[in-house]
C-alpha cells in the first residue's frame, strides 16, 4: 500500500490517461458524424481580458450518448487530477528529503520533477484556454505531447526518479517564482505550437476562413498570455535570481543566452503578426520555429551542452 | 552581362541556398569536429573555400542589387533620412534577429572560454581546430567585432523603431476626440439606436453622464454630443516598454563597463581587501553543512567579518543564495573545498634508483623545494594534479576530486643549480616510473591540502539601472494586456427623442464591453429599441441555439494595428 503514498506512481497512472484523451481527440476528428462541440465556438473578446463572464450562446452539443469528444475531456482532466496528487505528494517528498529547507517547495528540481510538473501544467493550460476555444486537433496534440513527456520520464535513463535533496544552489524562494512563471509561460507556448499546426493543416486542406480565423486566434491568444510569463519569469526573474545566487545577472551561459533567443523569436512571432496580418502563413511558421527554440532552450541545453545550469 | 550575373548570384533562392549549407556546416563542425574537422571547414580544403567563395559572391551581389535603391533613398531623403529609414527598417530587423539567433546558437553550441577551462577546450577540440576556431573569436563570441557590430545595430534598430512609435504615439494622444456625425456614428462596428418615449432629454443626460462616470470615463459635452474616453495614454506603454528594454542593455552595460565580478579563493583566517574600497574582508571560518545522514551538501558558509582600519566593524555569514553586501560591494558563497592545485602538501619519499636506496621521506608545499645533502641534489615540488590527464600531450587536472593524484618534481644540483631531470609521479601507478632512466623514484606516501572557501566578489554600478528596468517592462506588460483606449460618443438628436450611441476602442474586440455600456443606459425608463432594430447590435433578440452570436468582423485582423487612425 506505500504505493499509493509515492508520487510516481500518480504519475505512471496519468501517462495512460493522456494517451487516452489524445485518442478520444482523434476519434472525434476521426468520426465527425458523432455529437462534438462547434469548433471554435465562445465569445471573442480582447487578449488577455480574461474576466468576461462566459456567453451564455455557447453552445452544447447535442448528444444522445457519450461523444468521444466528451470522453477525450474526461480523460483529460482525469489525467490533470492524477497529476495533481502526484505533484502534491512529489512536493512533500522532496521537502522532506531538504529538511525544508524552504518553506514552499516546487518539485522542478530534477529532470524527472519538470518532466512530469509540465506533463501535469500543459493539459491544465489547455483546459483553460479550451473553454472559448474548442479544436479536438489541438487537443490531441497538446495531450499527445503531455503523454511524451510522461513516457520520457518513465526512463531512468532520461529522468532518474529519485527524489533528491536540493542543491544549494537551489534553495531559494526564486524557485518557485522563476520556475512557475516559466512553465505556465511554455504551457501556454505549447497550445499555440499545437494551434499554429493545426492552422498550417487545415489551411493545406482549404478549410473555412471563419474557422481558420478562429484557429490563428487560438494560436495567437496562447501565445501573446505566454509570452510576459516566459519573459518576466524566465528572463528578468532568471537574472534577478541569478545575481542573488551568483553574483552575476547575465553570464551568456548556454542557457540564458538560449531562453534570450527564445523570447527573441516569440517577440518576432508578435511583431510579424502585426506587420504580415494573422492570415499569413509565415506568422505560423514563425510561431512553431520559436516554440521549437523554447524546446531547444530547456531540453536541448540540458542534454546536448550542459553548463552552469543543467541540473539533473 | 554583369546585371544578368549579379541576379544570379544575388538571387534568393542561391542566396539562401549557399547559406543554409553553410549553416548546416557549421553546425555539423563544431558539434562533431572529428566527422567535419573545423580546420577543414574553415577553409582548409578547396571544396569548402569554393563554397566560401561562392557564399561571399553571393552576398556582394546582393549587396550591389540593391546599391541603386539605396542611392535613390538617399537622393530623396538626404543621407540622415536615408539612415533613419534603414534603421527603421523591418527588414534591418528581421536580419538582425536571425543574426542574433545565430550567434545565440554558436554560444551555446560552442563552449565559451569565459565559462570553460581552455585546456578542456584544446582536449575537445585537439589544438589545430582550437586554434581555428579560436582566431573565428568562436570562444569569446560575444566580445567579437561581428558581435558588437550585430548588437549595437540591433539597439540603434530598436532605437529608432521606438521613437519612431514614440512620435505616433504623441500624435495619437494629441488628437482631440471630436464629435460625429450620426450617419458616421451608425457606420461604427460598435453602435446601437435607442428611442426616448418618456421622460425629458435633460435626464436623459444626467443618466448617460452618471453610467459613464461610473465607469470612469472621462466626459464632455460638445453640442448634441456627449464625448467619453479612458486610458487615451495606454499607447504610450508599449513606448516605455521598448524604452526600459533600451535601459536595461544600458544597465548591463554600465556594469560590463565601470563594474567587476571575480572569484577569490581563500583560507581560514585569510583577509582580503576589493578594487576601489578601503575596507578588508577577514574570512574568519567556512564550513559545509550536510544533509542530515547523507553526504549530499545541503549549503556552504563563511562567516566574514569587514575590518576598518583594524577595527572590527561589522561580521556576516554567507551562504549560497544569502550574498552580504557592504557599501556596495557584494559577497557571494560560491564555492568550497580543497586547494589541491595551489597549496596541497606530500609526503613523498625518495630513493635511489641504481641500488634501490631509501634516502628518506620528505615533506613539502606545491612550490616549495627540499634538499638531500648526501646526494647534492635540490627537490622542487613544482605541482600537482589530483585528478591527473594528458590533452594533446598537455597535463592538466581532469577534476578537483582525488582521482588519479599526481605530483610533479624537479631535481637540481645543488652546487651548480643545473636542472639534472624532472618527472611525474602517480600515486596510483607508482611503477611507471620504472620505465624512465632517472637517478631517483619518487613514491607518494601521503597527501593533504588546506581548505578553501570560493567568494565571488562583485560591484553592480548598473543595478538600480537595470532593476528599474525590469520594474518597467513588468509594469507596461499588465498596462499592455489590462488597459485600452475606449471611446463613446453620445448623439441626443435635436428633438430628444433619438439616441445614438457610439463606441470604438483602440484595440481588441470591444463589442461585450460596449453592449454592457448600452445595457446600462438603456436602463432608463423611457428608453427603448425602435421599431426597426438597428442593424449591427440587438439587444432584444436571445441568440438562437446552435448559431453564431455575432458575425465575423474585419477586427480580428490585426487587434492592434496601432496605426492611429484619424478620430
Amino acid at each position: 500500500m506505500s504505493q499509493l503514498s509515492d508520487s510516481t506512481f500518480y504519475f505512471f497512472l496519468s501517462t495512460p490517461a493522456y494517451f487516452l484523451a489524445m485518442f478520444f481527440y482523434l476519434l472525434t476528428i476521426a468520426f465527425p458524424n458523432r455529437p462534438r462541440p462547434r469548433a471554435g465556438t465562445g465569445t471573442r473578446e480582447a487578449l488577455g481580458i480574461a474576466a468576461a463572464p462566459v456567453s451564455a450562446a455557447l453552445p452544447r452539443p447535442r448528444a444522445e450518448g457519450l461523444s468521444w469528444y466528451a470522453l477525450a475531456r474526461a480523460a483529460t482532466g482525469l489525467g490533470v487530477l492524477l497529476s495533481t496528487v502526484g505533484i502534491v505528494l512529489r512536493t512533500f517528498e522532496l521537502g522532506h528529503a531538504s529538511n525544508w529547507a524552504l518553506t514552499v517547495f516546487l518539485p522542478v528540481t530534477t529532470t524527472y520533477e519538470t518532466l512530469t510538473f509540465m506533463a501535469w501544467i500543459i493539459p491544465l493550460a489547455y483546459l483553460f484556454l479550451e473553454r472559448r476555444y474548442r479544436f479536438p486537433g489541438v487537443g490531441a496534440i497538446v495531450t499527445g505531447i503531455a503523454f511524451t513527456m510522461l513516457a520520457a520520464a518513465a526512463s531512468p535513463v532520461i529522468a532518474p526518479r529519485a527524489v533528491a535533496p536540493v542543491v544549494p544552489a537551489l534553495q531559494s524562494y526564486w524557485l518557485v517564482i522563476h520556475v512557475i512563471f516559466l512553465m505556465i509561460g511554455i504551457a501556454l507556448f505549447t497550445t499555440g505550437f499545437g494551434a499554429s499546426l493545426l492552422y498550417l493543416w487545415k489551411r493545406r486542406r482549404g478549410e473555412n476562413p471563419e474557422l481558420l480565423a478562429k484557429i490563428e486566434e487560438l494560436a495567437y491568444k496562447a501565445n501573446a498570455l505566454g509570452f510576459p510569463f516566459y519573459g518576466i519569469g524566465g528572463l528578468i526573474f532568471g537574472s534577478i535570481w541569478a545575481k542573488e545566487a551568483w553574483g552575476s545577472y547575465w553570464e551568456w551561459d548556454p542557457k540564458e543566452t538560449a531562453m534570450l533567443i527564445a523570447w527573441l523569436a516569440y517577440a518576432f512571432y508578435l511583431h510579424a503578426r502585426l506587420l504580415f496580418g494573422p492570415r499569413d502563413v509565415r506568422v505560423a511558421w514563425i510561431s512553431i520555429g520559436a516554440y521549437l527554440m523554447v524546446l531547444y532552450t530547456w531540453i536541448g541545453i540540458n542534454y546536448f551542452v550542459g553548463g552552469l545550469h543543467s541540473f539533473t | 552581362m554583369i546585371r544578368e550575373v549579379l541576379a544570379i548570384f544575388g538571387s534568393k533562392w542561391i542566396v539562401g541556398g549557399l547559406l543554409t549549407f553553410a549553416l548546416a556546416g557549421l553546425i555539423l563542425t563544431l558539434t562533431m569536429p572529428t566527422l567535419l574537422p573545423p580546420t577543414q571547414f574553415f577553409g582548409g580544403v578547396w571544396y569548402t573555400r569554393l563554397l566560401w567563395m561562392l557564399l561571399g559572391l553571393s552576398l556582394i551581389s546582393l549587396g550591389a542589387r540593391a546599391l541603386p535603391g539605396a542611392v535613390r533613398v538617399v537622393r530623396a531623403r538626404g543621407l540622415s533620412g536615408a539612415i533613419y529609414q534603414f534603421l527603421t527598417s523591418i527588414r534591418l530587423a528581421v536580419v538582425l534577429i536571425a543574426l542574433l539567433t545565430l550567434l545565440g546558437l554558436l554560444s551555446t553550441l560552442v563552449p565559451q572560454l569565459a565559462l570553460n577551462r581552455r585546456i578542456d577546450l584544446v582536449a575537445r577540440f585537439g589544438a589545430e581546430n582550437f586554434e581555428v576556431l579560436e582566431r573565428l573569436g568562436f570562444f569569446t563570441i560575444f566580445s567579437t567585432w561581428y558581435s558588437y557590430a550585430i548588437v549595437g545595430l540591433f539597439v540603434l534598430n530598436l532605437g529608432a523603431c521606438t521613437l519612431k512609435r514614440l512620435r505616433a504615439s504623441v500624435r495619437y494622444a494629441r488628437t482631440p476626440m471630436t464629435p460625429k456625425r450620426p450617419d458616421a456614428l451608425r457606420r461604427m462596428p460598435q453602435h446601437a439606436e435607442l428611442v426616448l418615449r418618456a421622460g425629458d432629454p435633460a435626464s436623459l443626460r444626467e443618466h448617460v453622464l452618471r453610467v459613464l462616470r461610473r465607469r470612469r470615463f472621462r466626459v464632455r459635452e460638445q453640442g448634441d454630443q456627449i464625448l467619453a474616453e479612458k486610458w487615451r495614454s495606454e499607447r504610450f506603454a508599449i513606448d516605455v516598454f521598448h524604452i526600459s528594454l533600451l535601459a536595461a542593455i544600458a544597465g548591463l552595460l554600465i556594469t560590463n563597463l565601470f563594474g567587476y565580478n571575480y572569484l577569490t579563493i581563500e583560507y581560514e583566517g585569510s583577509v582580503f581587501t576589493v578594487p576601489g574600497r578601503d575596507f578588508q574582508v577577514r574570512v574568519d571560518e567556512f564550513w559545509s553543512e550536510n544533509y542530515p545522514g547523507t553526504e549530499r551538501v545541503m549549503d556552504w558558509k563563511t562567516r566574514l567579518t569587514i575590518l576598518e582600519d583594524g577595527r572590527e566593524v561589522e561580521t556576516a555569514t554567507i551562504e549560497v543564495n544569502h550574498p552580504f553586501t557592504y557599501q556596495g560591494i557584494s559577497f557571494y558563497q560560491a564555492a568550497m573545498g580543497e586547494d589541491w592545485l595551489g597549496g596541497a602538501r606530500v609526503a613523498v619519499r625518495v630513493v635511489r634508483s641504481e641500488d634501490g636506496t631509501d634516502l628518506g621521506e620528505y615533506k613539502a608545499t606545491v612550490g616549495e623545494s627540499f634538499v638531500i645533502p648526501e646526494e647534492g641534489v635540490r627537490v622542487r615540488f613544482g605541482a600537482f594534479l589530483p585528478d591527473f590527464a594528458l590533452a594533446n600531450n598537455i597535463p592538466y587536472s581532469r577534476t578537483l576530486r582525488l582521482l588519479n593524484p599526481a605530483a610533479y618534481f624537479e631535481v637540481y644540483d645543488l652546487e651548480s643549480g643545473e636542472l639534472l631531470f624532472r618527472t611525474w609521479t602517480f600515486s596510483r601507478q607508482p611503477e611507471i616510473q620504472f620505465f624512465l632512466e632517472a637517478p631517483y623514484r619518487f613514491f607518494l606516501e601521503g597527501m593533504t591540502a588546506p581548505e578553501f572557501t570560493g567568494i565571488e566578489v562583485s560591484w553592480d554600478p548598473g543595478l538600480p539601472v537595470a532593476y528599474g528596468a525590469f520594474a518597467l517592462m513588468t509594469l507596461m506588460t499588465l498596462a499592455y494586456v489590462f488597459l485600452r483606449h475606449q471611446m463613446i460618443w453620445v448623439h441626443v438628436d435635436g428633438e430628444g427623442r433619438r439616441v445614438l450611441v457610439g463606441g470604438r476602442a483602440r484595440k481588441g474586440d470591444f463589442s461585450e464591453a460596449f453592449g454592457r455600456i448600452v445595457q446600462e443606459i438603456r436602463a432608463y425608463p423611457g428608453l427603448s429599441d425602435p421599431e426597426r432594430p438597428a442593424a449591427g447590435w440587438d439587444l432584444r433578440e436571445e441568440p438562437k441555439p446552435g448559431s453564431e452570436p455575432e458575425p465575423v468582423a474585419a477586427e480580428s485582423a490585426g487587434s492592434d494595428a496601432g496605426r492611429g487612425d484619424p478620430r
